[in-house]
């Protein structure tokens, strides 16, 4: 690895997490692919294990390591793991793990997943910069790439926790830019909207939602390695936000010109659209039980 | 370039008679095309009937067959519904000319016509047959690719729980251990396979499998520590979907005490060793499963060879 390279992303030492599955196993493999050393972790040590053993199987470096990013102490043993195989500091950090849950109004949402949600979503990257950017402004070389979601600005109904935890990333990404500005540290934060990966039956979502969300991936999703490629070509090139997809710019734009239309645009979609159960509300609450298994990543 | 040819094409037959008889017709022509045979190369049919059936298949011989005293038992694969030992005598050839064996491929029954256990029960009856016949246990290796790997590891396996002779060891290319598919289906997700989907795969194999629970015994292999079996090379592709399975044989090889190995290559496709007109890395792979299936006869393996998956050939990425 060239120090004065601005090419991050080619032989890198790398750390994903939530890289078991989805946009975190895109990451891994194209990360292995440009040469690097890939610590892939996922709270489902198998799954990660899995990613390891196709990225060594096309003569890539990855080792599988299990970490629950809503555990502070966790994320501080993947840094330690992780610098102990690279036998020296990561040079980018991938805060990829996310769960998917909404389909429920506020108020009608259980608090219960309220905190699951952010637990993972919004305190798994900041338990991740927390740990991970005073290794790397010590380098004084690196990135950070935070998996947000077109959902942080998009504000769509029936996702609060969701929109609030991405929307939580994309400030945390934008100040963590600013404060690392002229380190050597560069951050970027992806915000995507529909991957081709496993979020909706993974995450705590109503079955309707499930079943449109389901169409929709399958119709127009990206697939994750795409979503790797083009974020990782936008951090060698030095951007902040990263939007792969065109609707994702498409809501970004109407949202900042006609702020007001937009939300009440959301609203009557919301009244009149196809993602209401019947009965309503309180469906999260069977499902909820054996969900905390499928920490994974986020579309 | 397979993957913009033949994934869709294999991808979009449907899954009946005309769908697998077309499917095994592009296999029997790509192997054809870019299989070869060693030279002199000799076929020899054989049809008998034996007291628990008949045992039908082929003896193959090259010019350097050199060693009558042991037997290579070659079990061709098939998605358990197409291809023959006609479609695979140019693969078993290389593998007769580069061991000096003499090789017995056999001719186990198809689906949809014979269902689970039929091939399974070909197998075990054909093993027999050459243990009375031709070699005893300690003279006979044994090779499959595909799902003629699953019926080996099924037959090794088998073989263990009667507490039967083991034989001297087996080469598993590309090998089939998941049969509902599900554990190629995960590798899909991460890489493709440029062959064909997890989907397609998984309707050919029903037509064998039918109403069997997959957790059968004999179609789904769990090993207890103590099962050993006869020295195992395994070798995959990188690029194809079964690598999973690999992994997984791998992985339930390692829980018990028998020697094993598996190689991965990278950027290769499904049994790559068949097409060593196509791929310069088949040659390779074919020496190695030769040296390691005399190695394994001669009682010449190392045994101090880490049995980490290790991948060979050259370390271009192709992810």
């Amino acid at each position: 690895m060239n120090i004065f390279s601005k090419r991050r992303s080619r032989g890198a030492f790398a750390v994903v997490t939530g890289a078991g599955s989805g946009i975190g196993q895109g990451f891994a493999l194209e990360l292995a692919a440009r040469g690097g050393h890939v610590v892939c972790s996922d709270i489902d040590l198998a799954s990660a294990q899995r990613t390891v053993d196709v990225i060594e199987d096309q003569g890539g470096q990855a080792l599988a390591v299990p970490c629950d990013v809503s555990d502070l102490d966790e994320v501080q043993r993947l840094a330690r793991e992780s610098q102990a195989w690279f036998d020296g500091v990561p040079t980018l950090v991938v805060n990829n793990a996310g769960v998917g849950s909404g389909g429920a109004l506020v108020g009608d949402t259980p608090v219960d997943d309220w905190h699951w949600t952010l637990n993972v979503n919004l305190w798994g990257p900041i338990h991740g910069c927390h740990v991970f950017a005073p290794i790397l402004r010590g380098a004084g070389y690196g990135g950070i790439i935070n998996v947000s979601s077109a959902a942080s600005f998009g504000a769509a109904p029936r996702m609060a926790a969701y929109n609030v935890s991405k929307a939580g990333v994309l400030s945390l990404s934008e100040t963590l830019a600013a404060e690392l500005a002229g380190t050597g540290v560069h951050v970027s934060v992806l915000c995507p909207t529909l991957v081709k990966t496993n979020i909706l039956e993974a995450g705590r979502i109503n079955a309707r939602s499930v079943d449109a969300g389901a169409v929709l991936m399958k119709a127009v999703g990206m697939s994750p390695r795409k979503v790797a490629r083009m974020t990782l070509d936008t951090h060698d090139r030095g951007g902040l936000y990263v939007m792969p997809q065109i609707d994702a710019k498409l809501g970004w734009e109407i949202k900042r010109h006609l702020p007001r239309t937009y939300t009440r645009a959301l609203g009557l979609l919301e009244r009149f659209g196809p993602l209401q159960d019947e009965p309503p509300a309180h469906d999260n609450d069977g499902s909820a039980a054996d969900a905390d298994t499928s920490a994974r990543t986020k579309g | 370039m397979t993957r913009l040819t033949l994934r869709p094409v294999s991808n979009a037959l449907p899954a009946n008679a005309f769908g697998t008889a077309a499917s095994g017709q592009i296999l029997a022509r790509s192997m054809a095309a870019f299989g070869s045979y060693s030279a002199h190369t000799r076929a020899e049919s054989v049809d008998e009937q034996t007291p628990s059936g008949r045992v039908r298949g082929e003896w193959v011989r090259t010019r350097d067959t050199t060693d009558e005293t042991g037997v290579l038992f070659y079990l061709h694969g098939s998605g358990y519904a197409v291809c023959s030992t006609a479609t695979h005598r140019r693969l078993v050839s290389q593998l007769a000319a580069r061991t000096g064996l003499r090789v017995f491929s056999l001719e186990y029954r198809l689906a949809p016509r014979h269902r689970f256990p039929a091939a399974a029960d070909d197998v075990e009856r054909a093993f027999t047959w050459l243990l009375e016949q031709h070699a005893d246990a300690h003279r006979i290796v044994v090779a499959g690719d595909s799902a003629g790997g699953h019926l080996a590891f099924d037959l090794a396996v088998d073989r263990a729980r009667k507490n039967l002779p083991r034989h001297a060891g087996q080469l598993l290319m590309s090998p089939l251990a998941d049969v509902t598919l599900e554990l190629a289906r995960r590798r899909e997700e991460a890489l493709p396979d440029p062959m064909a989907s997890a989907a397609a795969a998984r309707r050919l194999l029903t037509h064998y499998t039918r109403d069997t629970d997959p957790g059968h015994d004999r179609l789904t292999h769990r090993l207890r520590p103590d099962e050993t079996l006869p020295p195992t090379l395994i070798q995959a592709g990188g690029a194809e979907m079964l690598a999973a399975d690999a992994h997984a044989l791998h992985d339930e090889l390692r829980g018990t005490d028998t020697w094993c190995q598996l190689e991965v290559w990278p950027g290769q496709m499904h049994v790559f060793q068949a097409m060593p007109r196509l791929v310069p890395e088949a040659s390779a792979a074919l020496d190695r499963g030769a040296r390691f299936l005399r190695e394994a006869l001669d009682g010449t393996l190392d045994h101090t060879r880490p049995d980490r998956p290790r991948t060979v050939g050259d370390t271009r990425r192709t992810a």
